[in-house]
């Protein structure tokens, strides 16, 4: 039985690093900023589910594992928020090309909201 | 398994190295921003196998404030990216630095302060000198009357 954990624990790690490392390089070979903020995705949330289930196999403690939900709890709620600021940044700040995307709904609600402003 | 541990811990290192080298090449702020968002993640990485390689439970309360706040660079960072133009955006060389800083004023320690509270105070709100005060004071006892 403690083998079978051992292995789960390690086939975890294994993962979860494989999938920093596949995000890193994703960061190196990406061409632009939205291609880019799809690699971080992966370690932070597939990655970090991986790596806290092999800790809380490996350690073995009930009540850890509850306080490992905790941690996967607020990387779910706070990654979404950086990932979604850095895009909206990006926008508005014209690190991206708008001709390189299939669907560009922000654009049509930014002229939108302008000529909101411009009525008022 | 300590073999396991090390693969582990080796490969998180060249993640992070790999994306340190984004940070510096950037291009953009919010690029160093997402990279920094990996670094992150490679540090969550590495405190879950020291946990689950030294049994020291006490380094998940690590985890759980870094999975608090690691958002909050980013954020920051996206909050004050500006737009501007590709001579503003790259980074400066060596001599141009070196030029900018010496056209720039130093400030050194011995000059006198630009500003010093203990001596520039405030008026006391009794003594009223000065034309401005003056003028002030003689509205205010118009406006009684």
């Amino acid at each position: 039985m403690d083998l079978v954990l051992d292995v789960l624990a390690a086939l975890c790690f294994v993962g979860g690093t494989a999938l920093t490392l596949a995000a890193a390089v994703g960061l190196r070979r990406f061409p632009d900023l939205l291609a880019r903020l799809h690699a971080p995705a992966k370690p932070q949330v597939l990655g970090l589910v991986l790596m806290l289930t092999g800790m809380a196999v490996t350690l073995g403690d009930p009540g850890l594992a509850w306080t490992c939900v905790l941690v996967l709890i607020f990387q779910l709620i706070t990654a979404p928020i950086s990932a979604h600021m850095a895009a909206r940044a990006g926008y508005r700040t014209g690190h991206i090309d708008s001709e390189t995307l299939y669907v560009d709904e922000y654009r049509r609600d930014l002229a939108l909201s302008q000529r909101d402003d411009e009525d008022e | 398994m300590t073999w396991v541990y090390v693969v582990c811990l080796a490969t998180l290192a060249l993640a992070v190295v790999v994306a340190v080298t984004r940070v510096e090449q950037g291009p953009s702020m919010l690029d160093r921003a997402v990279a920094i968002d990996v670094i992150t993640a490679g540090l969550m990485g590495f405190v879950a196998i020291t946990a689950a390689m030294t049994g020291r439970t006490d380094l998940i309360a690590i985890m759980a404030a870094l999975a608090l706040v690691g958002f909050i660079s980013t954020v920051a960072v996206a909050r004050f990216a500006g737009a501007e133009s590709d001579e503003e955006r790259r980074i400066l060389t060596r001599e141009e630095l070196e030029a900018l800083l010496r056209d720039e004023p130093q400030l050194r320690d011995e000059d006198a302060p630009v500003h010093d509270v203990d001596q520039t105070a405030m008026p006391a709100p009794g003594d009223a000198t000065g034309v401005d005060d003056a003028t002030r004071v003689a509205a205010d006892e118009g406006g009684g009357r």
